[in-house]
This record gives structure tokens, sequence and C-alpha cells, in this order.
């Protein structure tokens, strides 16, 4: 019996179980009229059944073992990591603007746990907040990452650019324009992608901190909770989150902040003062800021760099000479100028030349040294025997201090 | 390694272990899918050896882009796509792709012989040879069906074919065991 291919296919559908109604009418039509064609089904589900019995792959390896070699490749990965972290010494801001131009996403997936707990820690300090930061518990805490997404941006330039960042987290991105945004935890901004033709439009829920490129032919405008703020170039500060009433406090320039989009009334404000939208009543409150501290949570930023960069922000000045028995004494301070790091165990390298041989120590100076802190060090080299040159001291690396 | 005894995970709770570098996260996903991705390697690489590679190195690389993961991540076809991708990377460097091999009907494979379905006595046995006897793709299609329970979509998925595709690998894949085993099958 010759048989179209499409009822093969209906069969093998069949005994799958991925026959759908109507197909099933169909298949059952032809099977009426066709006599033998029941025999056939019949077989194909003998077929099956027996297929499942000694086929397939008997053997896979045992679970366990596979596992202990897949957690031993993920520890070397993270201690490689780790490792790469501590040694890099470079200013990271540049890398972090062309990633966020380009729509890329990122985390601080390179910082340890143990740093990024201590970023958590530091907002939470930072940010005068009611919300107890109580570490990680388990999945139904904040989490200690940020959670970036693009909404497929790469694939659908139509869409918006969405950033959302989760509790404890912080980044600072560069816009399209070239304006700079940091975003405060829970925060979240979506943007055309190469924003606007004639405005550059932005949405806001949280608390972000803008610096805004000058462009007069195209004001700047950011939506959020209710109010609109415009602005041609300036850096403000905007808190936004959702149930709560949005302020506006000004660092520099001059911006327009109204309650809705006819900007019927609207405040201008300049440096030093504060707008707030009451969305109850709709109104609008022009006040001088008060609140000192209101830019704190975006100094997490730098805090971050100077946990990650120890060796940045040490300054050592070294001074040596040679004691009465020949032998070489350093006395030197080293100087924390981070603003907010405290470190210890400052390692330093000592480099020299004896009778042309190159020598090189690590010394460690274990004492803690808080931001803006010195503190002074004596070491003495074994080289009574000989003339010593190229005496060099510098600061290789730190580690941080939780206190 | 956790005890099995657990609760069950959602795809966003095992998403936020990730994010949040708990190695249970990876766990949970290994036990759940170690051995399924296996065999589905093995199905398209055939050889052991690298087919355990591939399993490691889909976590593996799973672990390391973890705070990269979309939003709504489904990690089954995540997951398999991934195998999928290694082994065929896999076969190019061992200069061979199965999934190249279309199922012509009357080009004889060359991993079985017709003569070996006469030596066998048990039916089972024969019909292991006749699925032997499939073009690859055919075979690769009717074996995750039917070993791996995938459903027709999740297989066009995974391999990177259409729907329609793997209906008519199913169904020729039917008709020519079939056809093999007709002799046999009488008695039933």
């Amino acid at each position: 019996m010759d048989i179209d291919s499409s009822i093969w296919n209906l069969m093998a559908k069949k005994i799958t179980g991925a026959l759908s109604f109507r197909e099933e009418q169909m298949l059952n039509a032809w099977i009426n009229q066709n006599p033998g064609g029941k025999e056939i089904s019949t077989e194909l589900e003998q077929i099956w059944e027996h297929a499942g019995q000694k086929g397939g792959i008997q053997h896979v390896p045992d679970e366990e073992i596979v596992w202990e070699k897949l957690a031993h490749q993920v520890n070397t990965y993270e201690q490689s990591m780790a490792m790469k972290a501590l040694g890099r010494g470079a200013d990271h801001s540049k890398t972090y603007r062309k990633q966020a131009t380009r729509g890329n996403r990122w985390g601080p997936g390179k910082l340890s746990i143990s740093r990024a707990l201590l970023v958590a820690s530091m907002i939470a300090i930072l940010v005068i907040s009611t919300v107890h930061f109580s570490g990680y518990k388990g999945m139904n805490k904040a989490t200690s990452y940020p959670v970036i997404s693009f909404s497929e941006f790469n694939r659908l330039p139509e869409k918006n650019v969405e950033i959302s960042l989760s509790s404890d987290s912080l980044q600072v991105y560069m816009l399209p324009d070239k304006s700079r945004v940091w975003l405060n935890k829970n925060t979240r901004i979506s943007y055309p992608p190469d924003f606007g033709d004639s405005v550059r439009s932005i949405w806001l829920t949280g608390e972000a901190f803008f610096e805004i490129q000058e462009d007069r032919d195209k004001p700047f405008i950011i939506s959020a909770n209710g109010s609109e703020t415009r602005v041609v170039g300036t850096a403000f500060n905007l808190k936004a989150y959702e149930k709560e009433d949005p302020v506006l406090t000004v660092v520099n320039g001059k911006v327009e902040f109204s309650g809705d989009k006819s900007r019927k009334e609207k405040l201008v404000l300049i440096k030093g003062e504060r707008g707030t939208f009451n969305r109850k009543r709709g109104r609008l409150i022009k006040e001088k800021n008060e609140e000192d501290h209101f830019l704190d949570w975006k100094h997490i930023l730098v805090y971050r760099k100077e946990i990650s960069f120890p060796s940045n922000y040490l300054r050592n000045e070294a001074r040596w000479k040679k004691s009465l028995i020949n032998q070489t004494e350093i006395r030197g301070e080293i100087h924390n100028i981070a603003s907010l790091a405290t470190y210890k165990n400052v390692k330093l390298r000592v480099s020299y030349h004896k009778k042309r041989k190159k020598k090189n120590h690590i010394i460690t100076v274990y004492k803690s040294l808080g931001p803006g802190e010195t503190i002074s060090y004596k070491y003495r080299l074994a080289d009574w025997f000989g003339k010593t040159q190229d005496l060099r001291i510098e600061v290789v690396d730190a580690s941080v201090s939780k206190n | 390694m956790i005890p099995d005894s657990r609760p069950l995970y959602s795809d966003e709770d095992l998403r936020t272990f990730l994010l949040q570098d708990d190695r249970r996260g990876l766990e949970i996903l290994y036990k759940k899918y170690y051995a399924g991705l296996y065999r589905f390697a093995y199905l398209l690489i055939k050889r052991e050896d690298l087919s355990e590679d591939i399993v490691l190195e889909v976590f593996f690389k799973l672990w390391k882009i973890r705070h990269h993961l979309p939003e709504k991540i489904a990690f089954k076809p995540y997951l398999y796509k991934a195998a999928k991708n290694l082994a065929i990377n896999t076969l190019k460097k061992l200069q061979q792709d199965p999934l190249t091999y279309d199922c012509p009907d009357d080009i004889p494979s060359h991993q079985a012989d017709i003569s070996q379905l006469l030596e066998v006595s048990d039916l089972e046995d024969k019909i292991n040879i006749a699925i032997q006897l499939l073009p690859p793709k055919c075979q690769l299609v009717f074996k995750l069906s039917r070993y791996e329970d995938m459903t027709y979509p999740e297989i066009a998925d995974y391999l990177n074919i259409s729907v329609k595709t793997v209906e008519n690998q199913m169904g020729k894949a039917l008709k020519k065991i079939r056809e093999h085993l007709k002799p046999y099958l009488s008695g039933i």
C-alpha cells in the first residue's frame, strides 16, 4: 500500500501524543477509508513501545563525579577572577562609558562576594533609608547584585532602552547624548535608543543624578511619577520613587520642574534650590535645599573604585640613609587619599640594586588607615656590606578594612 | 550535593540564586538537567568523552555569565541550545555535521547493517537496529522524541529546525522502521 507522507506524519504524531483534535479526525477518516490502516497504526504503536525498552543511552557518567569536575572548574575560575580584580590598576570609568553608549549590559560580576557585600552595606549606611540591610540570607532577600536589563536593545531598535537596578546596586551610565546619569538602587529608566529628534525624553522611577550635556535645540525632558523636568544642560538630583512625591535638587544650572505635561504651573529652580511635587494636591513647592547629604548615595561609586584599586589611593613618601653600621634605614609615610575607604595591610615593594643585582622585598604595613589618615613606617635593609643604589619604594596593594 | 528532597524552584528563583552568586542555583540546575543534557549531547556527537565535556562546558558557561542572564529566562531550552551549539562546534572541529544530513528515502545509513536484523531474535533488538538504520537527522529526531520525551516544538527549538521538519522526520522515521520490521511484525 502506498501511503502519503502526510499520513505517516499524522501517525507519528498520534503515537507521540502530538495530534490535534482536527488532525485526529483526519487520521481517523483515512483509517476508516483504507483497509489495513488500523493495522499499521497498531504496528507503529508496538514499535514505539518496544523501542523504549532497550533504546536510548544506557550509560550516563556518574552525576557526582562530573559535578566534582564542574565545581573544580568553577572554583579555579572564581579564584582567577578574584586575582584579576585585585590586579587591576586602571581607571575603569572609560570602559563604563563605552559600554553604556553601546547599550551592553554588565554588572559588577568581577567583584568578589565580600566586596559586593561591602558595597551593599555601604549603600545601606550612606542612604538614609528605612530598609534594614541584612546581607544575603536567601533568595527572598534583596539581591546584592544589580539586575540590569536592556530590553533587546541591539535587536529591536524601535524599543526603548530600559535599565533597571535592583536593591543595593548603583550604576552610572552614559546616555546617547553623552549626558551622564547615576542610578540609585531600585531605580528604572527608559528612553528611546537614540533619543527623539526634537527632544531628549527619558522616564524615571527611583532616584537618579543627572549631568546633562548642553543642547539648546533639544531640551532634555524627564518624566517621573507625574512630574516633568525640563533642562537644557545642568546637573541635578531627581528622587521619584513609586509612591513618593518627586523631589528635585539642583546642583548646577537652571531646571524647569512641573507637575504635568501641560506645564501650566512650573518652577524654575537654580543651584541650591529644591522642588517637590505634591501629587495629592497637584501642587509644586519650592524651597532652599537644607539637606547636605542628598548626594551621598552617589558616592558609593567612588567607594567602589576605592576598594577595587587601593594602590591608586595610597601615597607613599619615604626617605632613607645609611646608619652607623652601614645599614640602610627607610622611614616613610603612607597617606590615604581616598574619601571613603579604609585600608590595612598595605603592601610596599622595596627594590634596589646591590652589587649590580636587583633586589626586591615586599613589606607589609599592617596598621589600618582611614580616609585622609597618614601612617608612618620604618624598615631596614640587610645591606651592611655594599653599596645600595636605585632604591625605590612603591605601594603594590592593600586590603580593604571593613571598619 | 544538595539532597534530592528539595523544593521545586522556578526558573526565576534559580536565576535569583545565580545573580546572588549562590551555587545552589548551579547545583539545582545541574541535578535537574545533567542526565538529559548528557544524553542529548551524546545523540548529537556520539562520543562519551565529548558529551561529558559539553555538559561541563554548558554549566561552566552558565556560571560565567550568571550576571547577564535574560530577565525571563527559561533554563531548559537555554541549556539545551547551549549544548547543541557546543556540540556543533565540536563536530565542526571533527569535520562532521549530522545536522546537515537530510533524511533521503533511499540512502542507507552506514551505521548499521540490514543483515543484522536477521541476527537478533528479540524484537526489541530488531527495533534498535532498525533505528540505527535511519539516516542521522531522522534518527536524532526520533530518539529525542522517544528517549528524551521531547515535544515537537522542543526538538525544533533545540535543533534549529522547523516543527514541520520534525513532523516530516518523525513520519519518515516510523515509516522506515516499519518497513524494516514488517516481516517480523506480522506475528504480533
